[in-house]
């Protein structure tokens, strides 16, 4: 088959590699329909998260058809449209029983890895590091996936994979960050990153009562993104000072409810910004924390602070004492994925989000270096690429 | 070299059923590992799967707190658990305590899932490589 390959630094590479096949009896073997690229997936494309080894095979945002069951799957059958979600999960653990499922005990082979760096091993996720399972991943055109009696959904007749495809992550990752956000009827949400995560993030925080939202990016194109989904827009490179013009919004409160939808390779145009990159690129730390920095300054007092922007290490000078004054509450972590692809479903057959609204690439599966290259440096307007075999 | 960690003395709230447990202590030393799991599995079949695994070591059981499952805690010899490695193969260092560390992950994984976690013979560029 052929399948988009992790070859280095700014380097992938679409191969012809063997077929995956069933190694477990709870496995499936699933076709590939359709696949997006993932911001996460930059991460591994610039280079900047340990243990990926030459030849593995990308991708966690995938869904298709059915090809193979092993003998412990009943609810699949050949055929079936189904979406998966990247985060792998038994279902039996302690922490899947209670939809901690990103912190799944059984699905990481490489446990020893991430317990040795961090002291714990959450759940294994596709197309990612040794560290985070080495499991091959969904950007080619078949997928092995285990557990698959657990984690994946099957797709309802008419509804065609743009509808459904984004269940399998970046939907569920901005509903949660929104739901962590303990949003009260009427609060004003600030969303840092309008990419893919941040406009899902925006449009949740809109279901779930916000009063009003306001999104934080630099990229035009984003932030009209972001106005059509309702919100307001701020644009950190035209504007002086990100926090007071927060609080100017809200007449000197600060929004009640911050959103990092940012993560690790936050830009930053302050001086400040512009040093955590000079950090990064000596490998003098790992995280940026330009945004999360700015959301606990202007979060208002009280408020929570809600994390979905990947963050993989340690951070210098994090601004405790201003949490700590304000009371502010912390929430982050990835997606507990299965806990959300149901109940998104069932919104997005009613029509409440549409979202087919945040593509703006499509492309062959044989095209994803040029796609790679194109999300990475934001041209041509890129926002989400979906690829499809 | 011996190294010995107190805990401070733990007090228990009267209704927990397991009743003051006293001074908590942990020891390990170069000659001795001791590893834990928590198994998400009725205590009888968590003894009885560990008497079948072929895991060395001297393992105690104890119901977890809040019905969270059984905690098992093995003390081996760091030499018996050279031997662990065989038992799972490729994934095993020669850390003694990684070792039974590994095993009992594995050990946890059969019991709640009924299988282990693998990605050996799943497919890579490095195939393509390599021709």
């Amino acid at each position: 088959m052929r399948a988009v390959c992790w070859e280095g630094k700014k380097d992938v590479r679409v191969q012809t590699v063997p077929d995956p096949k069933i190694l477990n009896r709870r496995d499936a073997i699933v076709r590939i329909t359709s696949t997006a690229i993932c911001g996460s997936d930059l991460h591994l494309y610039n280079g900047r998260i340990p243990t990926m080894e030459a030849g593995d095979i990308l991708g966690h945002e995938f869904m298709g058809e059915v090809v193979e069951t092993g003998s412990g799957v009943t609810n699949l059958q050949k055929g079936d449209r189904i979406v998966v979600p990247f985060d792998i999960a038994c279902g039996d653990c302690l922490p899947c029983s209670k939809e901690f499922y990103s912190a799944c005990d059984n699905s990481n082979p490489n446990a020893a890895i991430p317990i040795e760096m961090q002291g714990y091993a959450g759940a294994a996720a596709f197309g990612y590091t040794k560290m985070y399972g080495h499991y091959a991943g969904g950007q080619a055109e078949y997928v092995r996936v285990p557990f698959a009696d657990f984690g994946p959904i099957k797709v309802p007749n008419g509804l065609d994979d743009e509808q459904v495809l984004f269940l399998s992550d970046i939907f569920p990752t901005g509903y949660m960050a929104a739901e962590n956000a303990n949003i009260e009827p009427g609060d004003t949400v600030a969303v840092w990153g309008c990419g893919p995560v941040g406009q899902f993030a925006i449009r949740s925080a809109f279901m779930l009562g916000a009063g009003r939202v306001i999104g934080i990016d630099r990229h035009v194109k984003r932030l009209r993104l972001a106005e059509q989904g309702g919100a307001e827009t701020l644009n950190y490179e035209t504007t002086k000072d990100v926090v007071e013009a927060l609080k100017d919004l809200t007449a000197g409160r600060g929004p009640e409810r911050c959103i990092d939808a940012v993560g690790m390779e936050a830009h930053g145009t302050s001086l400040y910004g512009k040093v955590e990159r000079a950090k990064q690129a000596l490998m003098l730390q790992l995280d940026n924390d330009t945004a999360l920095r700015q959301a606990i300054q202007a979060c208002g007092k009280g408020g929570t602070v809600s994390v979905v922007g990947v963050y993989a290490g340690f951070m210098d000078k994090f601004p405790y004492g201003i949490m700590f004054g304000k009371g502010l509450t912390l929430k982050g972590g990835q997606c507990n994925t299965q806990k959300y692809m149901r109940p998104l479903l069932e919104r997005i057959e009613k029509g409440e989000i549409n979202p087919p609204d945040i593509i703006t690439h499509r492309a062959k599966l044989e095209e994803a270096p040029a796609m790679y290259d194109k999300f990475e440096r934001e041209k041509d307007d890129c926002v989400k690429v979906v690829l499809t075999p | 070299m011996n190294t010995v960690i107190l805990a401070t003395r733990i007090s228990v709230s009267q209704h927990m059923n397991t009743g003051p447990r006293g001074t908590a202590q942990f020891h390990e030393d170069g000659d001795t590992v001791r590893r834990s799991v928590t198994i998400r599995r009725p205590l009888v079949e968590v003894e009885q799967q560990w008497s079948v695994s072929g895991i060395p070591g001297k393992a105690t059981f104890a119901q977890a707190a809040g019905d969270r499952g059984v905690e098992l805690r093995v003390e081996a010899s760091a030499d018996e658990q050279k031997s662990a490695k065989e038992l799972f193969g490729s994934y095993a260092s020669d850390n003694p305590g990684e070792s039974l560390s590994a095993a009992l992950r594995q050990l946890k994984s059969r019991l709640e899932t009924g299988e282990a976690p693998t990605t050996l013979g799943q497919p890579s560029g490095r195939e393509s490589a390599n021709g």
